[in-house]
C-alpha cells in the first residue's frame, strides 16, 4: 500500500515538474507590446513601487513614454495594456494591478470606448487575458471576452500546446533573452516613421461637438472603471492619446467627456492639443494610431505636465530603490541612439554616432581601401582609436570596445596567409569578447576563408547568431553591437567605387 | 460526450470518485445514471430510443422464459421492433433516396417526407448488443435478467455504449450482476486501465486526427491529385480508421477496467493479418463474432454446400457493410470483403498446390511478410470504397491511381503540401514507429500494452507512460481552433 502510494506521489511529482517545464516553453510569447508580457512583467514588480498605473490599448502603451516620465519628471509609471484592449479587459487588468500596487494615479486610455464588438476575436482574447495569473479576475475576464471555449482559454495550454512548431530561442530563455527585461515598464517603442500619414489630419477636429452613444458593454465597463477607482480612493485620469480619429470616434470621445464630467473625473482628449504638443505630422507618427520615438516624448511631456498640475505625484529620481527606472531609461536612450545611428547615412556623421560607451565596434577593411582618394577621413578616424591599417595586407579587421576606446583585437596580429597563391587568410586566434556579448549571442568576425570566397564573400565576414553579413566586395565594413541592450545594431558597408569610398552606407 | 472532450475529462473522474465511495448496492444504479447522462450529452431525445430498445428487449427476455412455446414469435417480434427502429433512424433516408432514383427512371414524381431524421449516436451498437441478449435468452444460453436496472445498465454501459465493443450478455451482464463484489481499490488493475486509456488517446489524438488532415484533403478533392497522393491518402486512411476505432475501444476497455469490468478485446493487430479471414479475426472482433454467431451460423454457416456457404459468407459481409452505414459505399465495401473471403476459400487448394510446385518455403519471415503485404493491399483497396464520399468517387480515384502516375511528388516536396508540413510528418513518423512497436509486442508476445508494462521495471513504465502522456499533451490535435473530430465509428 505504502509502496503504491509512493509510486503515485512520484508519478504526479514528475508529471508536475515536466508539465510546468513544457508549459513555460510552449506558452504564447507575443512581442512585448502585447498584453501577455506586460502582465507577466508587472507581476514581478515590487509591491507599491508604481505611482502612475496606465491602462488601455496600444495607444496607451506605445504613446506614454515611461522613460521621459522618469527622466524629466521623476514619475514611476507602468504601462499595463494589450492590443485593442476592450474596456472590460482594462477593468480586470486594473483590478488585478490594484492587488499589489497602490498608485497615486490611474490613467486610462479611452480609445476602446469606440469599439462596438460584443466579444473579442481569439488573438485579442489571448493577448488580453493569457498574461493574467489564475484568479477570479482572470476567470471573469475570459467569461466576458469570449462567448465560448472558456475552459480552454482558462487552462491556456490547450490553446498553445501546438506552438511546438514555432519555438525559437526566446521561448527557452528567461525574459525572452532580452537584456534588462525585468526593468522594462511596459512601453513599446516604435521606431518607424510614416511620413504620408500627415494627410489624414482632421483640421476641424475641435469643431466636432456632437456626441454618439458608446456601445453598451464598453459603457458598462467604463462606469465600472470609474467606480473601482472611487472605491479604491485612487484618482483617475481618462485620456485619449493623439492619433487620427474618425468623426465618429471624436463624437464617442465627446460622450466620454460627458460621462467623465457626470462622475467628476478629469478627461483630456489629446487629439485637441496637437499644436500644444508641437507634433510634427510628417515625422512623429509610426502609423495612423501610434506615435513613434520622436512623437512620444512630445505627447508625454504634455501629459506629465497635466498630471503634475492635477495630482500629487512624487519625484523618485536619485532614490536607490528606483534603480530599475534608471536602467529602463538607459536602455531606452541607447535604443534611440541605435535608431539614430541606423538612420544616419553619411559616413562622417556615422563615425560620430559610433561614440557611445555601450558599443562594441568592428572595423573591417578590404580590397584596395588604402588607395581610395578619400581614404584620409577614414584613416584619420581609425587613427584616433590607434588603428593603422596595413595597405598591403588585404582583408583585415579591428575590434574596438567603446567603453574605453581600446582596440581589443586586431586581425593583423592573428592571421596568416594560407599560401602564396590564395587570397584567403586564416585566423590563428579568434576575438575573445564573450564577456562583452549577451549571454545568448554568438558572433564571429573573420577574414574570408576559402569557403566564404566560394559563397561569394570577399570582404570581412560578420556572422551574428549564425546569420552571415558581408555587405560589400571591398571597402569598409562596420559591425556595431549594443552591449547594454545586448543586440546587434547593424552591420553596414561603405564600398569602393571608381577609386573612392561611397559615403552612403550599404547594407 | 466525446472521449477527447473537456466534458469527459470532468465527467469520468467525477463518476469514478463517486463510484468508488458509494455503497456497493448503489453501484449499478450510479453507473446507469452516469451512462444515461453520458448518452444524453449528444442529444437528450436519444435517451428515449435507447430506453425503448431496453424495455422491449427486457420484456422480450422475460416473455421468452414465460411462454417458451411461443418464444419463436416473441424473439421475431423483438428483433423486428428493434430492426424497425434501426431501419427508420438509420436507413430510411437511404431507402427513400433509392426508391426515388428508381421512380425517376420511370418518370414518376419522387416521394417526399415531411420530417428530418437525426441519426442517434451508436444506435447500431446498442441495438446489436440488445438483440444479442434476446437471441441468447431465446437459445437458452443465458437466463433472462430480472433486474431491470441492471439490464438497462448492460444496454447503456457508457464506456462501450456508442462505439463498442459490442458486448455479449454472457460477459458484461454477468459482471454487472457481480458489481457489488468488485474489489475497487486494486492498484494494478487501475493503472492497467489508465495505460489502456492513455494508449487510446495517443492513437486518436496523435495519429488518427493528424492523419485525417491528409486523408480529408485528398479524398475531398481527389481530382486535384494523382496516383501517388491517392495511394498515400489511402494507406493513411487504413491507419486512420484503425487508430480511430481501436482508440475508442482502448479507451472504453481501459475506462471499464478502472471500474472493475473486463470488456472483450476488439482489435488484435489487424494489419498483421495473414489473410482476409485472419483480418476479420483481428478487426472489430466484437462485430465479426456477433455476425458469425447471430447471422452466419443461423444462415447455415459452413456446414452446408459450398455454394450455400459462399452465399452465407456474402450475405454476412453484405449485412456488415450495411451495418456500417446507409450508403452504397459501405455496401460495396462489405461485398468486396465477402468476395475476398469466397475467392480466398475457393482458391485455397490451388494456392497450396502452387506453393508446393514452386518450392516456396512457407515457414519463414519473407512468406509471412508477403502474406501480410497482400492482405494489407486488399483491405486497403476496400477501404477506398469505405472512405470515398460516393461510389463514383471511389471508382474515379481507382482510375486515377492507374492512369495518373506521378512519382515525382515524392521528391519535389509536394507531399508536404497535403496538409502536413515537414515537422508534422516527422511527428507522425515517430508516432507510427511507436504504434508499430506496440503492435509488434502484441503480435509477438501476445500481450496488450497494459499487461506488458505491468511486467516491466518502474523506470521503464514511467518512461513509456510519460512519453505517451507528453506526446499527447504536446503533439495531440486538440484545443481552441481545433474542433474535436468525431470518432468515425459513432456514425455506425
Amino acid at each position: 500500500m505504502k509502496k503504491n502510494a509512493l509510486k503515485i506521489i512520484s508519478f504526479f511529482l514528475v508529471f508536475a515538474i515536466l508539465f510546468s517545464g513544457f508549459y513555460n516553453v510552449l506558452q504564447y510569447r507575443f512581442e512585448d507590446e502585447d498584453g501577455i508580457e506586460g502582465m507577466k512583467q508587472f507581476y514581478k514588480l515590487k509591491e507599491n513601487s508604481v505611482d502612475v498605473m496606465c491602462f488601455g490599448s496600444s495607444h496607451m502603451f506605445v504613446d506614454i513614454n515611461t522613460a521621459v516620465l522618469w527622466d524629466e519628471y521623476g514619475i514611476a509609471a507602468y504601462n499595463l495594456g494589450g492590443t485593442i484592449q476592450p474596456l472590460w479587459n482594462t477593468y480586470f487588468y486594473m483590478k488585478e494591478a490594484l492587488k499589489t500596487q497602490n498608485p497615486k494615479l490611474l490613467v486610462v486610455d479611452c480609445f476602446s470606448a469606440s469599439l462596438t464588438e460584443e466579444y473579442q476575436e481569439e488573438s485579442g482574447m489571448i493577448k488580453n487575458t493569457f498574461g493574467m495569473k489564475f484568479s477570479k479576475n482572470k476567470i471573469d475576464a475570459i467569461r466576458v471576452s469570449a462567448p465560448n471555449n472558456h475552459l480552454a482559454y482558462l487552462l491556456g495550454y490547450p490553446g498553445f500546446h501546438s506552438r511546438y512548431s514555432v519555438l525559437e530561442r526566446e521561448d527557452f530563455v528567461e525574459g525572452k533573452g532580452i537584456a534588462h527585461y525585468d526593468c522594462w515598464k511596459g512601453q513599446h517603442l516604435l521606431t518607424q516613421t510614416n511620413e504620408e500619414i500627415a494627410g489624414l489630419r482632421m483640421e476641424n477636429i475641435k469643431e466636432i461637438t456632437d456626441t454618439e452613444e458608446i456601445a453598451d458593454k464598453q459603457s458598462e465597463y467604463l462606469q465600472k472603471i470609474i467606480d473601482l477607482a472611487k472605491e479604491e480612493n485612487i484618482p483617475l485620469l481618462l485620456i485619449n492619446t493623439p492619433y487620427f480619429p474618425t468623426e465618429r470616434e471624436e463624437k464617442i470621445y465627446n460622450r466620454v467627456a460627458e460621462i467623465a464630467k457626470e462622475n467628476d473625473v478629469p478627461y483630456i482628449n489629446y487629439n485637441l492639443f496637437y499644436d500644444e504638443m508641437g507634433l510634427d505630422f510628417s515625422s512623429d507618427f509610426a502609423d495612423g494610431h501610434h506615435l513613434n520615438y520622436k512623437g512620444t516624448p512630445k505627447f508625454t511631456r504634455l501629459l506629465a505636465q497635466d498630471m503634475k498640475a492635477l495630482f500629487e505625484i512624487p519625484d523618485h529620481r536619485n532614490e536607490s530603490d528606483y534603480w530599475d527606472y534608471d536602467m529602463m531609461s538607459a536602455c531606452y536612450h541607447q535604443k534611440i541612439a541605435n535608431q539614430e545611428l541606423i538612420e544616419t547615412k553619411d559616413l562622417e556623421t556615422y563615425f560620430d554616432g559610433l561614440n557611445s560607451e555601450n558599443y562594441l565596434v568592428v572595423f573591417g577593411l578590404s580590397g584596395g581601401f588604402a588607395y581610395a582618394d578619400n581614404y584620409a577621413m577614414i584613416g584619420n578616424t581609425l587613427a584616433e582609436y590607434g588603428i593603422y591599417p596595413d595597405a598591403e595586407a588585404g582583408n583585415q579587421f579591428y575590434v574596438v570596445n567603446q567603453k574605453d576606446g581600446q582596440v581589443i583585437y586586431s586581425s593583423l596580429d592573428n592571421t596568416k596567409q594560407t599560401d602564396s597563391t590564395s587570397t584567403a587568410t586564416v585566423e590563428t586566434k579568434h576575438p575573445r569578447w564573450d564577456s562583452e556579448l549577451g549571454s545568448y549571442d554568438v558572433v564571429s568576425v573573420r577574414c574570408p576563408t576559402e569557403e566564404d570566397y566560394k559563397n561569394g564573400y570577399s570582404s570581412v565576414v560578420v556572422e551574428y547568431n549564425h546569420r552571415i553579413y558581408c555587405p560589400i566586395y571591398e571597402g569598409l565594413t562596420v559591425f556595431v553591437y549594443d552591449t547594454l541592450n545586448e543586440t546587434m545594431v547593424e552591420t553596414v558597408g561603405f564600398y569602393l567605387e571608381n577609386g573612392s569610398f561611397c559615403l552612403n552606407k550599404w547594407r | 460526450m466525446l472521449f477527447n472532450s473537456y466534458s469527459f475529462m470532468l465527467f469520468f473522474p467525477i463518476v469514478l470518485c463517486i463510484y468508488f465511495v458509494i455503497p456497493k448496492k448503489a453501484r449499478h444504479l450510479w453507473l446507469l445514471v452516469a451512462s444515461y447522462y453520458f448518452y444524453m450529452g449528444w442529444n437528450a431525445k436519444y435517451a428515449i430510443l435507447i430506453a425503448i430498445s431496453t424495455i422491449v428487449t427486457y420484456l422480450g427476455g422475460l416473455c421468452i422464459e414465460k411462454w417458451k412455446e411461443k418464444r419463436k414469435w416473441i424473439v421475431a417480434g423483438v428483433v423486428l421492433i428493434n430492426l424497425c427502429i434501426l431501419f427508420f433512424f438509420k436507413y430510411f433516408d437511404f431507402f427513400l433516396g433509392n426508391v426515388n432514383r428508381i421512380l425517376s427512371l420511370f418518370g414518376a414524381n419522387s416521394l417526399q417526407k415531411g420530417f428530418d431524421i437525426l441519426l442517434p449516436v451508436g444506435i447500431s451498437f446498442y441495438t446489436f448488443q440488445a438483440l444479442g441478449y434476446t437471441i441468447d435468452v431465446y437459445r437458452g444460453t443465458i437466463k433472462p435478467e430480472k433486474n431491470f436496472l441492471k439490464y438497462a445498465l448492460f444496454v447503456s454501459f457508457f464506456p462501450q455504449l456508442v462505439a463498442g465493443p459490442i458486448e455479449r450478455s454472457g460477459n458484461l451482464l454477468r459482471q454487472i450482476n457481480r458489481v457489488e463484489q468488485i474489489k475497487l481499490w486494486n492498484y494494478r488493475r487501475i493503472t492497467e486501465g489508465a495505460v489502456l486509456m492513455l494508449w487510446g488517446y495517443f492513437l486518436k489524438m496523435v495519429i488518427a486526427d493528424r492523419v485525417s488532415i491528409v486523408v480529408d484533403q485528398v479524398y475531398d478533392s481527389y481530382w486535384m491529385y494523382g496516383s501517388v497522393e491517392i495511394i498515400i491518402a489511402s494507406v493513411l486512411f487504413a491507419i486512420q480508421i484503425y487508430c480511430d476505432f481501436a482508440s475508442y475501444s482502448q479507451i472504453a476497455i481501459g475506462a471499464a477496467k478502472i471500474m472493475g469490468f473486463e470488456l472483450m478485446e476488439n482489435f488484435n493487430t489487424p494489419y498483421f493479418a495473414l489473410s482476409i479471414r485472419d483480418f476479420w479475426r483481428r478487426w472489430h472482433i466484437s462485430l465479426s463474432t456477433w455476425l458469425r454467431d447471430y447471422v452466419y451460423i443461423p444462415l447455415g454457416g459452413s456446414r452446408c454446400s459450398k455454394a450455400r456457404k459462399y452465399l452465407n459468407l456474402f450475405l454476412t459481409f453484405l449485412i456488415s457493410g450495411l451495418w456500417h452505414g446507409a450508403n452504397w459505399t459501405y455496401v460495396v465495401w462489405g461485398m468486396i470483403h465477402g468476395i475476398y473471403q469466397i475467392v480466398e476459400d475457393a482458391t485455397e487448394s490451388v494456392r497450396q498446390k502452387l506453393v508446393l510446385k514452386l518450392h516456396i518455403m512457407t515457414n519463414n519471415f519473407s512468406y509471412h511478410f508477403g502474406q501480410i503485404l497482400v492482405t494489407f493491399v486488399l483491405t486497403d483497396f476496400a477501404w477506398i470504397f469505405f472512405r470515398a464520399n460516393h461510389l463514383s468517387d471511389a471508382c474515379r480515384m481507382i482510375g486515377r491511381i492507374v492512369t495518373k502516375w506521378n512519382p515525382w511528388v515524392l521528391f519535389d516536396g509536394s507531399v508536404y503540401n497535403l496538409g502536413l508540413n515537414i515537422t508534422e510528418v516527422h511527428i507522425l513518423f515517430v508516432a507510427l514507429i511507436v504504434l508499430l512497436l506496440v503492435d509488434l509486442v502484441r503480435y509477438k508476445k501476445q500481450v496488450t500494452l497494459d499487461k506488458f508494462l505491468s511486467t516491466q521495471n518502474l523506470w521503464f513504465r514511467f518512461a513509456v507512460i510519460f512519453g505517451l502522456l507528453f506526446f499527447i499533451l504536446i503533439y495531440g490535435e486538440y484545443g481552441p481552433g481545433f474542433s474535436a473530430k468525431q470518432f468515425i465509428y459513432f456514425q455506425f
